[in-house]
């Protein structure tokens, strides 16, 4: 028990650490990561960190670190950032993004307006050549749709200005009251990766080069690779 | 009879699973699970796990399988598992770049930085293909830039000076400082990096400092910065227009050259063809000085043929300017004294070209000039 405390502990640390990725982004042609240009033929998947500046030429699928889907639209342009409990905040200079909200709400800036779709929504939010913001909705809906301001960074007290429906405190308390879904499902999981990291590191640590515990590629199954 | 309906039927499914009666490549359906991964569907990285579980029950012992199945099940949140294929992967292929890269950047993403680095510094020591990318990897995910440079870069001094270029045209400006100094301590930068950071160090003005750099790397002469205040007085070495170097300007209605053929001392001087187009109002040559308080002599050998107009050729610095040269004559010292009051002041000197405001102001004819030299005048 107190080792499982201890390995929470940790992942919980380690999840907070400074430049911790909040996602990941995979193009077929290179996505330019602050100036630097991030090839697909070197590895198809790049770690995306607090503030990442992203410019794109194909489209670009972000999987954020809570596991929301964003696809950035060819030739867009955009900063991501995450708030409160790793949901992600992007910032779209150019272009447009598809959403596909799976595990929570994303909070998507474009045309400086806010945009929320909310757990479960799928849709895109697109800046037209005129300059205006269009947004559609295959499904679900938006918590917040262009009322309010926003910025390329989301202000430490961003949540708290926001409906509950968007993931902030303002209003009535969302069905089933107390922590959204979202957020328990986030304790769940984090408190199940701690039991499995510290169960991991109870075993792996009887395993070392001397006593041939080697890894078995035929122990790869539905469960376990 | 039996063998060859059976044989038919099988064709026939893989035709209809497929779209082909040729099996299935593995390649084909690792394709497959990387569009079921990139769909953004619900569920797909799942069905992405499945698919390229399959493919690698076809190639076990190709290391790029694993490292798919790796990504495919760290995006489905499958933490541990993903990492035990990535080790598979890095055992199987232990000096392949990207096997290595594809491993760190799932460290990265776990925020494993010891790890992480430790594969790039491997893949820095294989090659410099990937250096850009592993170092902007590294100033966004790994954090303390010591130990970067500690275990990220170690003994390689060919990624170290790498680094350096990098992180100087990256904005990544907080840590060119450290790796900097961490770079001079070990001797690992050379000429082209000492001017780099003189340069940036000029940008901030921190000229103090870049000077320091200049005599300490760049600098042949023992007596700059103590008797003479001007590296490359004549114009023999580098014209970089970095740091203290002399930078040399060519414009419409005037080319500049190196002479080798007319020259005050052995070195090649400095020569300007005016062509009589233009009324010019230009610095031909300019460099940058940084100076104690203290008076000065800016001397200056100049030779002119046929260089018309009243406004011929000066040496200006901080405000202060030789009397112009025009006309025709053989090598002259031109000369003029500065002052620095107070505080240490940067400068430039430039040598220069004003407008003339006569009727027929355009200059033509050629001027040489060498041995640039700014000494301090002992009272």
């Amino acid at each position: 028990m107190i080792g499982i405390a201890i390995a929470c502990a940790a992942l919980a640390q380690q999840d907070n650490a400074p430049g911790a990725a909040v996602g990941t982004v995979s193009s077929t042609d290179p996505v330019t990561i602050n100036g630097t240009a991030m090839s697909p033929a070197a590895a198809p998947s790049w770690p995306l960190a607090p503030k990442d500046e992203i410019a794109n030429t194909a489209p670009a699928r972000i999987q954020t670190a809570d596991r929301n889907v964003l696809t950035l639209d060819a030739n867009s342009r955009a900063r991501i950032s995450s708030v409160g409990n790793s949901q992600p905040y992007i910032y779209v200079r150019q272009g447009g993004v598809q959403f596909n909200a799976a595990n929570g709400p994303v909070y998507i800036c474009i045309g400086d307006r806010l945009y929320v779709p909310t757990r479960s929504a799928q849709g895109s939010v697109r800046i037209n050549s005129s300059g205006t913001v269009v947004n559609s909705l295959q499904q679900g809906t938006f918590a917040e749709q262009g009322t309010r301001p926003c910025t390329p960074d989301a202000a430490g007290d961003f949540l708290s200005g926001l409906p509950r429906a968007a993931g902030g405190s303002i209003g009535p308390a969302p069905p089933g009251g107390g922590l959204s879904t979202s957020t328990k499902v986030a304790i769940g999981v984090t408190a199940a990766e701690g039991g499995a990291a510290a169960l991991a590191y109870f075993l792996l640590s009887r395993c070392s080069s001397s006593n041939g515990c080697n890894f078995n590629p035929a122990s790869i199954s539905a469960s376990q690779p | 009879m039996l063998y060859a309906v059976v044989f038919g039927c099988l064709l026939a499914a893989n035709w209809l699973a497929t779209g082909s009666v040729s099996p299935v490549a593995p390649q084909a359906i690792a394709n497959q699970a990387y569009r079921e991964l990139w769909s953004g569907n619900i569920g797909a990285a799942q069905s992405a796990v499945a698919k390229f579980r399959q493919a690698l029950s076809m190639d076990p012992a190709f290391p790029y399988r694993w490292s798919d199945l790796g990504q495919a099940l760290a995006e489905a949140g499958q933490t541990e598992s993903a990492r035990r294929c990535f080790q598979r992967s890095l055992d199987l292929a232990p000096n392949s770049p990207q096997i290595m890269l594809r491993a760190a950047n799932f460290y990265l993403q776990k925020g494993e930085v010891g790890p992480a680095l430790r594969l790039e510094a491997s893949i820095l020591r294989l090659t410099s293909e990937y250096d850009n990318m592993v170092f902007s990897s590294w100033v966004r995910l790994a954090g303390d830039q010591t130990g970067i440079l500690q275990t990220g870069i170690g003994t390689n001094a060919r990624a170290a000076r790498s680094f350096f270029r990098f992180l100087t045209g990256s904005g990544a400006t907080s840590r060119l400082d450290t790796t900097w100094k961490w770079m001079e301590d070990r001797s690992y930068a050379g000429v082209p990096e000492a001017k780099m950071w003189a340069s940036w160090l000029i940008g901030r003005q921190r000229d103090s400092e870049a000077f320091a750099v200049w005599k300490r790397h760049i600098s042949r002469d023992p007596a700059f910065g103590v008797t003479q205040w001007i590296d490359n007085s004549g114009f023999g070495g580098d014209a970089s227009g970095q740091g203290f170097d002399w930078r040399i300007q060519n414009a419409p209605g005037m080319k500049t050259s190196l002479d080798a053929a007319v020259t005050h001392s052995s070195r090649p001087s400095l020569r300007i063809d005016f062509d009589g187009s233009r009324n010019l109002d230009f610095i031909s040559a300019n460099k940058r000085v940084w100076l104690p308080p203290g008076s000065y002599l800016l001397t200056a050998w100049i030779r002119t043929s046929n260089l018309s107009t009243d406004r011929g050729l000066a040496l200006t610095l901080l405000g202060v300017s030789t009397a112009p040269e025009t006309g025709t004559h053989d090598w002259n010292l031109v000369r003029a004294t500065v002052s620095v009051k107070g505080q240490p002041s940067a400068g430039e000197v430039q040598l220069v070209r004003q407008k003339s405001w006569k009727f027929d102001g355009n200059i033509q004819g050629t001027a040489w000039v060498d041995d640039v030299e700014l000494r301090p005048v002992r009272n």
